[in-house]
């Protein structure tokens, strides 16, 4: 009896740590700043696209949104792959108004299931924040496994 | 007897689980904090009255009530990334009541958040409120990187502008020299 208690215990506490984990790993918008305020700060992130059971990846879109208003404006690339002549390999996208909430066009690579990478600049030195929307989908337009890993932050 | 044993150490193991995610998040607490406390912090805005009852002879909007409550709500967020959005959008002229401008421009030079109080600095210096110079020059002395890169982002190339970047060249940070330079750089060449 007091061995089917704590089984029950010890599932919601590990059931809680498990779903803390995936929500930080598997969120698909990315919050990050330039902290050295230097223009040549770069942050990098990869981001896995992988079938979650929603279906085989197809692409990656991404998009940002410039958090601070100043001369200074952040722009993304993201890239995968080098068989670039049928699809694109890498495309960049530049929140050219920092003074809305809106973020800059969208863009696409599809280079299908895998590693991408994506990196984050800024046009001129400033104290930049941002939010990076990323999100994995099937050839079918359907939201399939995404995650973020930061490995780079200036 | 063990049944008893096992259920014993289950709750050990559950009890070290749990003290472990606890120390954690102590853990991460306890180091952003030291890192802020090492510091020798001060804002060089706290004497500040702001003034921005700018003339609305250029014809600016009427307000627009649903975007002055936004304003105000974000403005009032516990959350710094929102009170700065805030501040974002009052970067450009809106149609928002002066006396609200005024109003959030100064609580939010106040603000305990550096980059809060940096886009505050910007916002004053695009609404072009006044003695605005004055406020970029006590700027440039404040103790936080973004609260500078502000003051020398706003500031003009007018005379007393390019003294003020001149004086920024000597700034301990890199990027307030580098983005001062830039400014000067580019003042030059035109």
């Amino acid at each position: 009896m007091k061995f089917s208690i704590l089984k029950q215990v010890a599932m919601v506490v590990f059931g809680g740590l498990m779903m803390s984990q995936a929500g930080s790993v598997l969120a698909d918008n990315q919050g990050g700043s330039f902290t050295t305020g230097l223009a040549a700060g770069v942050d990098f992130y990869q981001i896995t696209c992988f079938d979650d059971g929603n279906g085989a990846p197809s692409y990656a879109e991404a998009q940002v949104k410039d958090m601070t208003a100043n001369t200074s404006k952040v722009n993304i690339l993201l890239y995968k792959g080098t068989a670039c002549t049928t699809n694109k390999c890498a495309q960049s996208s530049l929140d050219t108004t920092d003074s809305d909430t809106g973020y800059s066009p969208l863009i696409k690579v599809t280079q299908g299931a895998g590693t991408y990478y994506l990196f984050v600049k800024h046009t001129a030195s400033g104290t930049d924040s941002y939010d990076v929307s990323a999100h994995c989908k099937t050839s079918g337009n359907v939201h399939t496994g995404t995650s973020f890993i930061s490995r780079q932050q200036q | 007897m063990l049944q008893f044993q096992n259920a014993k150490i289950g709750v050990l193991i559950l009890l070290m689980i749990l003290s472990w995610a606890i120390m954690g998040i102590h853990t991460a607490r306890a180091d952003s904090m030291s890192s802020s406390e090492t510091k020798l912090m001060f804002n060089s805005l706290e004497s500040f009255q702001v003034n921005c009852f700018a003339d609305d002879s250029d014809g600016q909007r009427e307000p627009d009530l649903a975007f002055t409550e936004e304003i105000v709500k974000l403005a009032a967020s516990n959350n710094p990334e929102q009170r700065i959005s805030a501040l974002s959008q009052l970067a450009e002229k809106s149609p928002i009541d002066a006396g609200v401008v005024q109003k959030v421009l100064q609580k939010a030079i106040l603000d305990k958040d550096s980059n809060v109080r940096g886009q505050a600095v910007y916002a004053i210096a695009q609404q072009a409120c006044a003695d605005f110079p004055i406020l970029l020059e006590q700027a440039l002395n404040d103790s936080e990187l973004s609260v500078r890169m502000m003051a020398v982002d706003s500031l003009g190339v007018d005379e007393k502008g390019v003294s003020l970047l001149e004086q920024a060249l000597n700034d301990d940070e890199e990027a307030v020299r580098e983005l001062a330079a830039m400014k000067l750089e580019a003042h030059k060449s035109h």
